[in-house]
């Protein structure tokens, strides 16, 4: 485990018994990782790490399956649930 | 919610006894730290692709490791939050596990909500609080409470129907700002929340009138929480 990641873990766990500005400073980080500890800053920390993936966390959706009229090319009317294939739109 | 915070002894004991872990959570950090609580850690984000269509990717996620469980190991998914609130992909999992005759659980978490009620301060048992899905209120007709909480998940992608984009436009957002706006005065409160994910974090808890919503910055973790805009009314008894 990285020196980084084992400091996020002992602080998410404990926060009230760690000294932070002691423990950043003992921590065997770079200059870039140090200064976005001391600055809280989640962004700069990530830079440092070096992974600034914007990682996607949607796994709901309102509706089961997109539109369908969506699917449909340009401006397509959707054909009525009782039109059959092939019948003759009415003008 | 929170690396090395919001995660119980007992999930943690499922992490470290799998065979292989799915992760689907918001933070590169996060997906580097459970990969040192169980090194056979396979992130599910290449699942996304702009262009798929979401309810697609929530398909492929739930068959990734059912396919897994089929070949006899012992799987596990962590997600974002609780694993089943506002997550169709783990309930979809676990139920085809089970129709299938494999043993499946879920453990609860600490979602987005929990976080706001401690962030925010408020108690969802004083006058009431309900939660929608941002798109849902919009593209459905919903009847809502004005003189309780409303919490409406996913604000970032209110109004995208193609399920395509990963955002939704100021256009498309407006429609559900016009939407609040028959119950809700312009002038309304709204708060945009946003738990933090790592411990040196802090939660984003920004209040602006609801009439300026559109144009706000506005994240995929993005939560609005919109406050009663009227008093309890008395029940006329018998």
């Amino acid at each position: 485990m990285s020196a980084l990641i084992q400091f996020l873990d002992t602080l998410g766990r404990q926060p009230a018994s760690v000294d932070f500005s002691a423990q950043v400073a003992a921590l065997p980080v770079d200059a870039a990782t140090r200064s976005a500890l001391m600055g809280r800053d989640p962004q700069a920390l990530a830079r440092a790490f070096g992974d600034t993936r914007t990682l996607l966390c949607y796994i709901a959706a309102p509706e089961e399956d997109p539109m369908r009229e969506k699917e449909l090319p340009n401006d397509e009317p959707e054909r009525a649930p009782d039109d059959a294939p092939g019948t003759p739109r009415p003008e | 919610m929170m690396l090395g915070a919001h995660l119980s002894p007992r999930a943690r004991g499922h992490l470290e006894g799998a065979d292989v872990v799915f992760a689907a959570v918001s933070d590169p950090l996060v997906e580097h730290w459970l990969a040192t609580i169980n090194p056979r850690m396979i992130s599910l984000q290449p699942l996304y692709a702009e262009g798929k269509a979401r309810q697609q990717t929530y398909r492929d996620m739930a068959a990734t490791m059912l396919a897994e469980v089929r070949a006899g190991r012992r799987v596990v998914g962590a997600f974002y939050g609780h694993p089943g609130v506002f997550a169709q992909v783990p309930h979809a999992a676990i139920a085809q596990a089970r129709a299938e005759g494999f043993a499946a659980v879920m453990e609860p978490g600490i979602s987005a909500e929990d976080c706001l009620y401690a962030d925010m301060g408020f108690d969802p048992g004083a006058v009431g609080c309900a939660h929608f899905e941002a798109s849902q209120v919009l593209f459905y007709e919903r009847v809502i409470d004005t003189s309780a909480w409303l919490v409406l998940w996913q604000i970032g992608l209110a109004g995208e129907r193609t399920y395509r984009q990963f955002s939704s436009t100021p256009e498309q957002r407006q429609r559900l700002v016009d939407r609040l706006l028959r119950d809700y005065p312009p002038e309304h409160p709204v708060t945009i929340y946003e738990a933090a994910t790592l411990p040196i974090g802090h939660p984003r808890i920004e209040t602006i009138p609801l009439h300026t919503l559109a144009h706000a910055t506005l994240h995929m973790h993005s939560t609005l929480a919109v406050p009663p805009a009227r008093r309890l009314q008395p029940a006329a008894l018998d």
